[in-house]
């Protein structure tokens, strides 16, 4: 019976049907009135291209922690990952005369990969140490109402682990299987966002995900419980 | 290089990844799914794959430490106006500063090739005329070799020629200007001759008509190499002076 609801968990029909609208600290419920964020990030840029700094920056603080999360998952180093996201916010004040619609939040999310990305290309021939904060308690999920110690320690180890994981798989891989699995893309939108074809990004998650696999082959009990 | 197994097993564990991902469609579909059933490693992998995706999904992200927001001074630097906005352009890493210096100082360099090399000397001769005037000039050159009598040389060569002194001074009417050296013109003009002159009910060999021929010249004189070659210098320096500006910013970090 285990089992069953573990492979029905596993099942991509549930997994898919309870993707992005699936609540968390980056995405949380959708609003009732679901235009009014793009009507008002529309006015926050059309203040901001006129020079308004300040209604720049009111996009910014409503994007950078989306923004971070989903860069400090594709770029290992926490101190590159936040490098990476300020030059995405440069990157778009820079070129916001270009912006043309329909959905800001989607347009620095482009912005904010294809920065993940060169910086990891660049740095390619100088690799940082993975991960250095897998120490930290940083990795460690808000406490929340679950206060039991050992709880919180099983779900820190795993943390770690899978992060140490998910630094040792190819950059793309990772890049592909953050923007599929935790932020809820689909392939048509991971192509588009990083430059490739669909079959590139399947064949992209499909082997990370392998990758991830035979890395963990033996922790897999853990991610498990 | 992979051995037989190995590679089955690579492909096997490829379409138990699709298979998990729900990306597989008829006979795939149905050839995973056999997989799956008949082969307990493919199944533990299958539930392993399901187990990390879960596990990817509830990975905890680092918190933010740093605050994004844009101060007065990025802002004006990310957005300078005035002469601090073309400095920027041409600094920039991706602007399109490079491909332009390239291009200019590509077409100078041809330009003072064409207008410089005596051979290849274009803009002062044939191309210059129009089409009617092209099978005027070559009605001459064509006269000539079929009757093997001296045309007048001087008026043929005082048309191709592309510049010079006598020619630019001649008014028109002017009967004769210095002799050059015969410049061919035939390879242009050859072609349609023998219409040409049915049509105009011309004898071969005969002298053709001067006013043409001279309004040619005070026209073509605006046009001679040395105007090309100015062009080219003008294209050449400008090329040149983009890459040293902007080599001179880059360097200097700005």
């Amino acid at each position: 019976m285990v089992l069953d609801s573990r492979r029905l968990a596993a099942h991509p029909a549930f997994v898919r049907s309870s993707g992005r609208s699936r609540p968390t600290v980056e995405h949380p419920s959708p609003p009732a009135a679901d235009d009014a964020v793009p009507r008002r990030d529309e006015i926050l840029v059309e203040r901001a291209k006129a020079g308004d700094v300040a209604a720049f920056n009111q996009l910014v603080e409503a994007y950078q922690d989306l923004l971070h999360s989903l860069v400090v998952r594709m770029v290992p180093d926490p101190d590159q990952a936040a490098d990476a996201v300020q030059e995405a916010f440069f990157s778009a004040y820079r070129n916001l005369d270009r912006y043309r619609g329909p959905s800001f939040r989607g347009w620095l999310t482009r912005i904010a990969v294809n920065a993940a990305m060169d910086l990891q290309r660049a740095r390619r021939r100088r690799p940082a140490s993975p991960y250095p904060e897998l120490e930290d308690e940083s990795w460690q999920p808000p406490a929340g109402d679950d206060t039991d110690p050992e709880r919180l320690a099983l779900t820190g180890e795993r943390g770690r682990v899978l992060a140490a994981a998910m630094a040792a798989i190819t950059a793309d891989q990772r890049a592909a299987i953050v923007l599929y699995d935790v932020e809820g893309y689909d392939y048509a939108e991971i192509a588009v966002m990083t430059g490739v074809s669909l079959g590139t990004v399947k064949s992209r998650i499909h082997r990370g995900r392998l990758a991830l696999r035979d890395l963990l082959a033996d922790r897999m009990e853990l991610l498990r419980g | 290089m992979s051995s037989p197994p190995d590679r089955h097993a690579a492909e096997h564990a490829l379409a138990i990844a699709a298979l998990q991902a729900g990306d597989l469609t008829g006979p795939e579909l149905a050839r995973a799914l056999e997989l799956r059933a008949s082969c307990p490693d493919c199944s533990a992998l299958y539930v392993d794959l399901g187990t990390l995706r879960s596990a990817v999904r509830a990975m905890p992200a680092p918190p933010r430490r740093r605050d994004f927001r844009l101060t007065e001074e990025d802002a004006a630097r990310l957005r300078p106006t005035g002469w601090r906005r073309f400095v920027g352009w041409l600094a920039a890493p991706r602007s399109s500063v490079r491909p332009l210096a390239t291009g200019l100082t590509t077409l100078g360099l041809a330009g003072l090739l064409l207008a410089t090399v005596p051979g290849l000397s274009l803009f002062g001769s044939a191309t210059m005329l129009s089409a009617p005037e092209s099978r005027d000039a070559g009605w001459r050159v064509d006269g000539e070799m079929a009757t093997g009598a001296p045309v007048e040389t001087d008026k043929t060569v005082t048309l191709a020629a592309p510049s010079g002194p006598a020619a630019t001074a001649a008014p028109a009417g002017a009967p004769e200007a210095p002799a050059a050296e015969p410049v061919p013109t035939g390879g242009v003009a050859g072609s349609g001759s023998e219409d040409y002159r049915a049509n105009q009910g011309a004898t071969p060999g005969t002298p053709t008509p001067t006013a043409g021929d001279q309004g040619l010249l005070a026209g073509q004189q605006p046009f001679g190499p040395s105007l090309v070659a100015l062009a080219s210098i003008v294209l050449l320096v400008t090329g040149l002076s983009l890459f040293a500006a902007r080599w001179a910013l880059r360097r200097s970090g700005g």
